[in-house]
């Protein structure tokens, strides 16, 4: 080999060293470092698929879960909505709605039907149409539609003034007496006094009185007539029960109920004031035959507010 | 009540007599009525006397007996 090809061959191995030696310089040491530009793989990077975990993280503001999610157990509901107001306030009911509703007493609900031990709203029984529910207090306004809840009734006639089953009349236009209702009489009590019969109807309740009178006619063709009045005036006008010849212990029948005179009820006139009395009479309103009365009776009738 | 029966079959046509209240079975109790001029009636001064009365119900029995449908009302009653 000649001096010359040497020498070239000794000047190019010596460029060749420069540029290992400058690549060698630029390389992360296994030690580690600070990389100062992107790194980019095809692949994964110490076994995770990049491309994979990006696509997860992307729709976290809307996430899906295909998998089972622990929630708190239902005793601590309360306590985790309370610790969580914020996230239910674009829900219709706050957490003020949700207490009002008194859920810590519902219990467990299952097939939409609630356990015999729920309380609801003091509701602790079955309510089905065979049931019988008890309820410490009822407030009704009617019962099968009718305001009268019950009645409380009294005899006024046969009395002990007149002793008798019958009292008769005939051919006269002249009214007898038949039966009395006293009211404030010294010591004497009136059955519209407190604790006695027809005492004041309690809260929630209002009171009608009636009359029924029963009889009949006789021994010609006599006409039943009968009325009833306070002292002060007449309550149920002179009516016409019966018209005939009939057996005068016949018990025909009539009602009416007891109207106010001059805006003052019974109970007021017989509870006020002081010898205030209202009676029952009847009469023949015809010229010929007789009439008799057999029973009078007197019906407070308990009505629904 | 034979009473009633009676003293209206005995009765009926006299004038003060016709008016009356009966209220039992005895012979006092039938009480003789007017007018009081109000429209009530009240006792009278006039009333029958136990005799009076006993032989309202003879009278009665025997009528009674001979005419069954006396006091019966009209077979359209």
């Amino acid at each position: 080999m000649s001096r010359a090809r040497i020498l070239a061959d000794y000047v190019s191995s010596g460029d060749e060293l420069a540029v290992t030696t400058a690549t060698a310089d630029a390389a992360l040491p296994k030690a580690g470092g600070a990389m100062t530009g992107a790194i980019t793989t095809n692949s994964t990077f110490d076994g995770v698929d990049i491309a994979a975990r990006d696509a997860i993280h992307a729709p976290l503001a809307d996430p899906t879960f295909t998998g089972t999610v622990a929630i708190p157990n239902v005793a601590n509901l309360e306590t985790a909505v309370v610790a969580n107001t914020a996230k239910v306030t674009n829900y219709n009911q706050t957490l003020a709605d949700i207490n009002a509703l008194d859920i810590t007493e519902l219990g467990t609900v299952t097939s939409g039907v609630l356990e015999d031990s729920v309380t609801y709203r003091n509701i602790n029984q079955d309510l089905a149409s065979t049931d019988s529910p008890t309820f410490n207090n009822l407030s009704v306004s009617q019962i099968e539609g009718s305001t009268h809840y019950r009645s409380n009734f009294f005899d006024i006639f046969p009395s002990y003034n007149y002793g008798a089953t019958a009292v008769l009349n005939t051919s006269g236009t002249s009214w007898v007496n038949v039966a009395d209702i006293q009211g404030v009489w010294s010591s004497g009590k009136s059955i519209f006094d407190s604790g006695k019969l027809m005492a004041s109807p309690p809260a929630g309740f209002t009171e009608e009185l009636w009359i029924h009178f029963s009889g009949g006619v006789g021994s010609g063709t006599a006409y039943l007539n009968w009325k009833f009045a306070f002292n002060s005036g007449d309550s149920i006008a002179d009516r016409t029960m019966v018209i005939g010849w009939h057996g005068a212990g016949s018990p025909f029948h009539d009602s009416a109920q007891i109207a106010d005179v001059s805006g003052v009820s019974l109970r007021t006139h017989m509870t006020t004031g002081s010898n205030n009395s209202s009676t029952v009479s009847f009469r023949n309103g015809n010229s010929s035959g007789n009439v008799g009365v057999v029973r009078v009776v007197l019906e407070q009738r308990i009505m629904l507010a | 009540m034979n009473l009633v029966d009676a003293i209206h079959h005995k009765y009926k046509d006299d004038p003060i007599r016709s008016q009356w209240v009966i209220t039992g079975g005895n012979w006092w109790d039938v009480e003789i009525v007017e007018d009081d001029g109000n429209g009530d009636a009240v006792r009278s001064a006039t009333q029958l006397s136990k005799a009076e009365v006993e032989t309202a119900i003879e009278e009665w029995i025997v009528a009674k007996a001979a005419d069954p449908t006396l006091g019966e009302p009209p077979a359209d009653e």
